[in-house]
């Protein structure tokens, strides 16, 4: 029994850890440069299924889909991450200089556009049976119970690093320059400052975190599938981001492991099997509750944004 | 320095500038004043790039600037604070400063990430320039303050300061006095006089308070109704009838006093 506890764990922190490498991202957009992206999750798809379609060997003649490029893992998951960066720009062009309010129309109607697309387009994606089965980095060296410690040593690793290449973007100057957009764009633009550009980097830098979530996940879960993408993780990003504290990047990583205990502590909880339907309800609730009472008493969330200060 | 050549602009069916022409030399401070609705905060936005012209040329050190964006005008500089002091709140004072330095290598991504010696050099120098300004302001104390938590006065001076600090040559200031106790608009003179005689800065003054005015201006425009009606020395102007006329019977209950 106890080693199954620590399977779990491992499998629930693993979890975590991509959530915290997903809400680095909207906390660079939204957080420090205050875009409020409705749209994250399509991020988080097309870096998943970039990454999956890039490493899949190329398809035998009985199924629906035609691409699959073979490359290695590690490629696929760059790919993924560059592509995520590249839609940034693209719905970025369009958007980031109208007002605010577009852009969060815009991101929003765009991730439910592609969930549809990646349910329509069978021929890249292989429509809502999507794409299961997939291998998992390193798989070959470990048996399967060994494997989810590496793998969560694996996010670990890649959480460490994340953190601190957005721990060194935001202390920069460029840190400092995205709160000056989101603070106030008119000053900005006064002092000279090309606040477009500011928020599409923001925007590019963001989707590539999302992007690089998203192929982690897509080996997480072993599989993609639209159903995957919908509006509800869009949402797992913000809801964690505003438990934890937004503008702080510790508050990224404290919210997503919030979250994720509020998630699957139902599971710890022993029901029969009329109550578990009950139970899984009462996620949501928690969630709901959460969120409500850290805004009432810590609006800031739980850590605030941290004040610079100079001698 | 700046040559402002035939202005209009309209929003919808208001005619909120006709034809504007003005000349700013270099090394002058210029008010400009005008009742209220007469269109000087949207001259100013024109010149600054926040709002397109209709027809018209502006000129900044002999270049043409109408068709640039605002930040490309900032970059030139020409600066400009905002009627309403629009301090970016969650930031600190000195936060604010740093941000107004241009030429930042650690303004990129890839600068941010790669470049981390450089930056901090280019930190360490802009912060001792960015704390003298402050001293001379009296800001200095508030150093470590956000931004949202100073008076309105400070964050007027604040605007002041971060403009100063991303070393413009031509500063443009919508009302700096408005809603400042007596005594910091004596400071706030001394400051703009300071600037201009020391480091040559040249300044266009969109005033109310005919005080400053007069005290500090070398040449005064008068707006009224979209169209500039006098320029001259601020002795002149207020004795011009036009303008009296102008100026006093559009802003009711204000007595003669106020112009002398």
């Amino acid at each position: 029994m106890g080693g199954d506890w620590a399977l779990f764990l491992a499998g629930a922190v693993s979890l975590a850890g991509i959530y915290v490498i997903y809400t680095l991202g909207l906390n660079i957009q939204f957080g420090f440069t205050g875009l409020g992206n409705l749209g994250y999750v399509a991020f988080f798809a097309i870096g998943a299924y970039t990454s999956v379609i890039l490493s899949m060997p190329r398809p035998g003649p009985d199924v629906a889909y035609i691409v699959g490029y073979g490359l290695p893992m590690w490629a696929g998951m760059i790919g993924g991450s560059l592509a995520a960066g590249f839609f940034a720009l693209l719905i970025g062009i369009p958007t980031l200089k109208i007002g605010e309010d577009y852009f969060v129309v815009v991101t929003f109607a765009f991730s439910e556009v592609l969930r549809y697309v990646l349910i329509n387009e069978k021929w890249l994606t292989n429509g809502t049976t999507g794409f299961y089965g997939l291998e998992r980095p390193f798989g070959e060296f470990f048996s399967g119970r060994a494997y989810e410690f590496f793998f969560l040593f694996l996010i670990l690793v890649a959480v460490v690093i994340a953190y601190l290449v957005m721990r060194k973007i935001c202390n920069s100057p460029f840190g400092r320059l995205m709160k000056g957009v989101r603070e106030n764009e008119q000053v900005c633009l006064a002092l000279g400052k090309n606040t477009y550009r500011v928020k599409m980097k923001a925007f590019i830098v963001g989707a590539m975190f999302a992007g690089f979530a998203g192929s982690l996940y897509a080996r997480y879960a072993t599989l993609v599938v639209p159903e995957m993408f919908i509006p509800y993780f869009t949402f797992v990003a913000w809801l964690s981001l505003m438990i934890g504290g937004r503008g702080n990047n510790k508050g990224a990583i404290l919210g997503c492991f919030i979250f994720v205990l509020a998630d699957q502590f139902t599971l710890f909880v022993q029901a029969s099997a009329a109550y578990a339907v009950k139970l899984a309800s009462l996620r949501a609730f928690i969630m709901g509750a959460l969120l409500i009472i850290v805004l009432r008493w810590l609006p800031a969330g739980i850590l605030k944004e941290k004040k610079v200060t100079y001698r | 320095m700046l040559v402002v050549k035939d202005i209009h602009k309209s929003f919808g069916g208001v005619k909120a500038l006709r034809g504007v022409s003005l000349k700013v030399e270099r090394g002058s401070i210029v008010g400009l004043i005008g009742p209220n609705g007469s269109g000087k905060t949207t001259l100013f936005n024109v010149i600054s790039g926040f709002c397109p012209k209709d027809s018209g040329q502006v000129h900044f050190k002999g270049e043409r600037i109408d068709h640039l964006p605002s930040y490309e005008i900032a970059m030139r500089g020409l600066s400009r604070t905002f009627q309403i002091s629009r301090a970016p709140r969650g930031m600190t004072v000195l936060e604010n400063m740093l941000l107004a330095y241009k030429g930042q290598i650690g303004e990129g991504v890839f600068g941010a990430l790669f470049r981390g010696g450089r930056i901090s050099k280019q930190e360490k120098v802009n912060l001792k320039k960015a704390l003298s300004i402050l001293e001379l302001l009296g800001l200095r104390n508030s150093r470590n303050e956000y931004a949202g938590d100073l008076s309105g006065g400070q964050q007027r001076l604040l605007s002041l300061s971060r403009i100063l600090a991303s070393g413009p040559e031509l500063i443009l200031l919508d009302e700096p006095t408005a809603g400042i106790n007596l005594t910091l608009v004596t400071e706030l003179l001394r400051l703009i006089k300071h600037f201009q005689v020391e480091e040559s800065k040249t300044f266009l003054i969109v005033e109310h308070n005919m005080r400053v005015i007069s005290e500090i201006c070398d040449m005064v425009c008068v707006l009224v109704s979209g169209k500039d009606m006098a320029c001259g020395e601020p002795e002149k102007i207020q004795k011009d009838e036009r303008v009296l006329k102008a100026y006093l019977g559009a802003v009711q209950g204000d007595s003669k006093e106020d112009l002398e």
